[in-house]
């Protein structure tokens, strides 16, 4: 539904687009016929000297005439521009500055396309201070860094999304720079063929290659506790059936015949898992000619209520109830096939081991969905007239060491929730006492330096600074009588360091620190 | 507010409008004189007509004639604006439908894709003025994947290295036949491309020419915004002239060109911070001088107070005024101009999405996970846990691998990792999966999942089940649920 900003909007734009220069034209081309009239009187007046002359002082007053109506037309033109900006563009209700959303830069350059060398760098920064120039040199090692990581990420995400030949000439332009992608061939290669098969689902609607490749590679990417596997080869296979059927939207005999030997050869091992939603597709089979229709008819709305019927197969039942509303003009449906293509990236993802998604995407789709939040928390220390007071303080209190934050460096505001399932990717444990996160084990024996509880707060009572390589061990406990779970070291310091009997932060169950047992929580 | 609004989409996308009316503003300029002259010229030959009656009428069809070429010349000119013109409205037009379309994915415009009755979601709205958007629709998901991609347009066109292959555009070209053939009307790639080759050819080719030709497009707009473009094409002029050794010449078109701009009463009172700066420049000039007379002798012996000299603070500076600096100075300033000429962010928008995306993302969970990439394969990630027990084991970044189970977080693959290292963690709250049960070797799994594997393993008809990671078998009764909150 429409807001009154979008009305509005919507009726600037038809206003402002609405004027133009055809008027001009046309009277340019009308005078323009005159002169032409007049060219013709004088060809006439030279062969014939008993015609009268040309009449040159009306062409004059066409002339001013024709001046004085495009000045008019451009009067309209102007205004129409005047009034959009007063609406739209000067309205303070549309002001937005994007920039002012972007509150944690990342180390990115804005102003260079190409990369600086550091001995350069070097060079041109002041000799006398060897100190500072050496961390700028450092800094700009991390930026260069950081553009080389940026461009691997464009580079993946246009490979995932079937467009090898973009990022084929990506690397090729980047080669000189980044030598060593420590990427091979063999897996380019791979990509090449997501790019055919993406290509002949999108633009060529075929979708025999993508089947075929299912087919070979069925034992890389069937996974006995994700069933997307066959969802989607049923729901390329009903798709490719109705390509078949309704050839240019008319359900012929060879066309029947085309799609039933399609469905002879693939459709039946899908008989045991989905035979509520082939049975109506299978029917289209006999509806040839007028009659036709009125099974149609009856197909889609008997599918409706067994749709309504039954919980089970719900994506695939919604697939099916599109495919029997729109078969005839499928081709059409290109978001259809775009969805489709993006399933079938996402197989083709599994196969490679890698995500299923396309992690820049996702990224940036959460930076759609959160930085209403971002540009709020600007916008309110704007308000409070200390912005950049508050950045500062921000940067000097961001935990960051060597450009890298420390695990006590927290956005300062609460996310949304309401957006939070599009982007569950970890178990997250917040400890119920002490509101931390827990922080899994992600490091090896050999870099991992646990500290032991006692010496935690032996900094004046704050708590230690946690970087990434080195952080104290604070594993999730499961309390042995109620089975609750919390923080190790929340246990801890509701056992006075273990000396005394605690209650249960929930159900009260009072419990001693040996009560407790270390548990890891592990994503399946 | 802080919801994901339709309102809001279209704040943060009030640029997109700026930009065509900014460039149907520039048409309209061109139109005008391109009018004005047309008609001075025409009415001068009628005029002309008009006065020597007694001309031949052969030498006034001749007249005729020309007139009427060149009043053809200005037609096909006038077409050529039109078009351009109706490319711009057309860009307007496909901007607000664009935008229209999101309205069918607010939690209260149900009326495509996936259905929603939450109504708690829909309590929350901002009232009539504004609509939650409904991100469990698919459509709304695809919207925002153009959307992306048109970020990513946007950053490759404008940071293309080499403009005759503009891979943003290759990257455009390549959405439009395969994705939405209006999307290029969603995007103002034109102006962006003039952007990325003005840049190039100052940064990369030190070349003055487009830069230039772009200023004297301009030049009435950038008065407006106190542009200090022309100082530093014209410093940048001298430098070279002084670099390439005609001193003459430099001194010469310093004279003309540079020192108007040492007089205050030439700035305005409110580009006196540009007056500030380029007297400073202009009253090293003669000091670059000299600084170049003794970096030519330097090959020869040198002396003493040569070598004072170069170890001098301010010769160092001048070294740095001869290095690339000063096109980065130029290319700096004109980014800044074109930016604010047309409105245009100063930030990329995707790093400025990119950004609030992963600091929204990023987990006390997250690592950097190698196996989410196809580049850098050859790096030695840490050392592998072979021992399936051992409890680093029970580490994300051992698990995923032990179960051979696909790690989809974006901020975990390492090429966005690496882009998060500075940025904050999200504030979260718990979310564990559904019923989580402990085992006896201290492992919390979803039932769900370990009975599932049991059945498929045979092995739940026993009453047994088995920990996926370890691979030990226990009875389910040894099992327990557990309350993370």
């Amino acid at each position: 539904m429409p807001t009154k900003l979008l009305d509005s909007l919507v009726r600037s734009v038809h206003g402002y687009t609405g004027t133009g220069y055809d008027k001009v034209y046309d009277e340019s081309e009308t005078f323009l016929n005159e002169l032409r009239d007049v060219e013709l009187s004088l060809v006439a007046a030279s062969k014939c000297d008993d015609l009268p002359p040309p009449p040159i002082k009306s062409l004059l007053k066409a002339g001013d005439k024709w001046y004085k109506n495009l000045i008019d037309h451009l009067k309209t033109i102007n205004s129409a521009t005047n009034s959009f900006q007063k609406a739209v563009i000067n309205n303070p209700e549309y002001l937005f500055d994007l920039d002012e959303a972007y509150t944690y830069p990342l180390l990115l350059d804005n102003d260079a396309i190409f990369e600086t060398n550091e001995d350069e760098w070097n060079s041109n920064g002041s000799g006398s201070d060897k100190d500072s120039s050496s961390s700028i040199a450092s800094s700009r090692a991390v930026y260069n860094e950081n553009k080389h990581e940026l461009s691997k990420a464009i580079m993946m995400h246009l490979l995932k999304n079937g467009n090898f030949d973009v990022c084929q000439q990506m690397i090729a332009q980047q080669q000189h720079q980044y030598q060593d992608l420590g990427c091979s061939a063999e897996v380019l290669t791979k990509f090449k063929e997501l790019s055919t098969i993406v290509d002949s689902i999108i633009i060529d609607h075929d979708l025999i290659k993508a089947l075929d490749w299912l087919d070979i590679h069925s034992k890389e990417v069937m996974d006995p506790l994700d069933g997307s596997f066959f969802e989607i080869r049923f729901k390329l296979t009903a798709l490719q059936f109705i390509l078949l059927l309704s050839k240019n939207g008319k359900i012929t005999l060879d066309s029947a015949v085309l799609a039933y030997t399609h469905s002879s050869k693939r459709m039946s091992e899908f008989l045991s898992m989905y035979l509520e939603e082939i049975s109506p597709i299978m029917a289209l089979l006999a509806c040839q000619g007028a009659e036709g229709e009125v099974l149609i008819k009856c197909l889609r709305e008997g599918f409706k209520v067994s749709k309504e019927g039954s919980r089970k197969n719900q994506k695939e039942k919604q697939f099916v109830g599109e495919l029997l509303q729109n078969f005839k003009q499928i081709n059409l449906d290109q978001s259809l096939f775009m969805s489709i293509a993006h399933e079938f990236i996402g197989q083709f993802c599994k196969y490679m081991q890698l995500s299923n998604e396309l992690s820049l995407f996702q990224s940036v789709l959460a930076g759609f969905v959160n930085l209403p939040s971002f540009h709020k928390f600007n916008f309110i220390q704007l308000k409070l007239k200390n912005l950049k007071e508050a950045k500062d303080k921000a940067n000097e209190m961001a935990d960051l060491v060597h450009n890298v934050a420390t695990y006590n460096f927290d956005l300062p505001f609460q996310l949304l929730d309401s957006s939070r399932s599009l982007f569950k990717f970890h178990p997250i444990f917040i400890c119920p006492v002490s509101k931390d996160q827990l922080i899994p084990n992600i490091k090896q024996d050999s870099m991992l330096k646990p500290v032991h509880n006692e010496q935690r707060y032996n900094n004046n009572g704050k708590k230690p600074c946690h970087s990434r390589d080195y952080y104290p061990l604070n594993p999730v406990v499961v309390l042995k009588f109620c089975r609750h779970l919390a923080l190790k070291e929340s246990i801890w310091e509701l056992s006075k360091h273990g000396s005394e009997k605690f209650k249960c932060h929930y159900c009260y169950k009072k419990h001693q620190f040996s009560d407790v047992s270390d548990a890891f929580i592990i994503d399946l | 507010m802080t919801e994901p609004t339709l309102n809001f989409q279209i704040k943060a996308r009030q640029t997109q409008f700026r930009i065509p009316t900014e460039l149907r503003k520039k048409n309209f300029k061109h139109v005008q004189k391109l009018i004005e002259k047309q008609k001075r010229q025409t009415m001068e030959d009628i005029k002309k007509l008009e006065k020597n009656s007694l001309m031949p009428t052969s030498m006034k069809l001749e007249m005729v004639r020309k007139c009427i070429k060149s009043f053809e010349q200005y037609q096909v000119k006038l077409k050529q604006a039109i078009k351009k013109d109706e490319e711009y409205c057309d860009r307007l037009n496909a901007r607000v439908d664009n935008l229209v379309e999101v309205s069918n994915y607010t939690l209260d415009g149900l009326s495509h894709g996936a259905e929603s009755n939450d109504d708690s979601l829909k309590l929350e709205a901002v009232g009539t003025e504004d609509q939650i958007l409904d991100f469990r629709n698919p459509s709304l998901i695809s919207w925002f994947r153009n959307e992306a991609d048109l970020l990513i347009a946007d950053y490759l066109i404008k940071t293309a290295k080499n403009p005759k292959e503009n891979i943003g555009l290759a990257f455009l070209n390549r959405l439009k036949s395969t994705t939405f053939p209006q999307i290029d009307k969603l995007i103002d790639f034109d102006l962006f491309e003039q952007l990325n080759k003005v840049y190039v050819s100052i940064v990369r080719d030190h070349d003055l020419t487009l830069v230039v030709n772009w200023f004297n497009d301009n030049r009435t707009l950038l008065k407006k915004i106190n542009s200090n473009l022309e100082f530093e094409i014209n410093y940048c002029k001298f430098l070279s002239l002084v670099e390439s050794k005609q001193l003459h010449e430099a001194v010469k078109f310093s004279e003309v060109n540079l020192s108007p701009y040492g007089i205050k009463a030439n700035y305005q009172i409110s580009d006196l911070q540009n007056y500030e700066n380029n007297l400073a420049k202009l009253k090293e000039n003669g000091g670059l001088l000299l600084f170049l007379a003794v970096e030519q002798n330097s090959n020869s012996k040198l002396k003493y107070s040569h070598l004072c000299l170069n170890e001098n603070q301010r010769f160092q500076e001048y070294r740095k005024v001869f290095s690339k600096e000063r096109w980065e100075s130029l290319s700096r300033c004109f980014v800044d101009n074109f930016t604010t000429m047309y409105g245009i962010p100063k930030n990329y928008p995707l790093f400025i999405y990119l950004s609030a995306g992963l600091a929204s993302l990023k987990t006390k969970s997250c690592y950097r996970n190698h196996a989410n990439s196809i580049f850098n394969q050859n790096v030695v990630s840490d050392q592998a846990v072979t021992d399936r027990t051992y409890y680093l084991a029970r580490g994300p970044n051992n698990y995923y691998k032990l179960l051979e189970k696909v790690n989809e977080c974006p901020v975990c693959s390492p090429e966005l990792y690496q882009l998060s290292n500075n940025l904050p963690y999200a504030q979260l709250i718990t979310s564990v999966f559904n019923e989580p049960y402990v085992l006896p070797n201290n492992n919390i799994y979803p039932f769900e999942k370990l009975s599932k594997l049991a059945a498929a393993e045979s092995l739940l008809h026993t009453g047994q089940i088995r920990d996926p990671l370890t691979l030990e078998q226990f009875y389910v009764e040894q099992c327990f649920r557990v309350y993370p909150a």
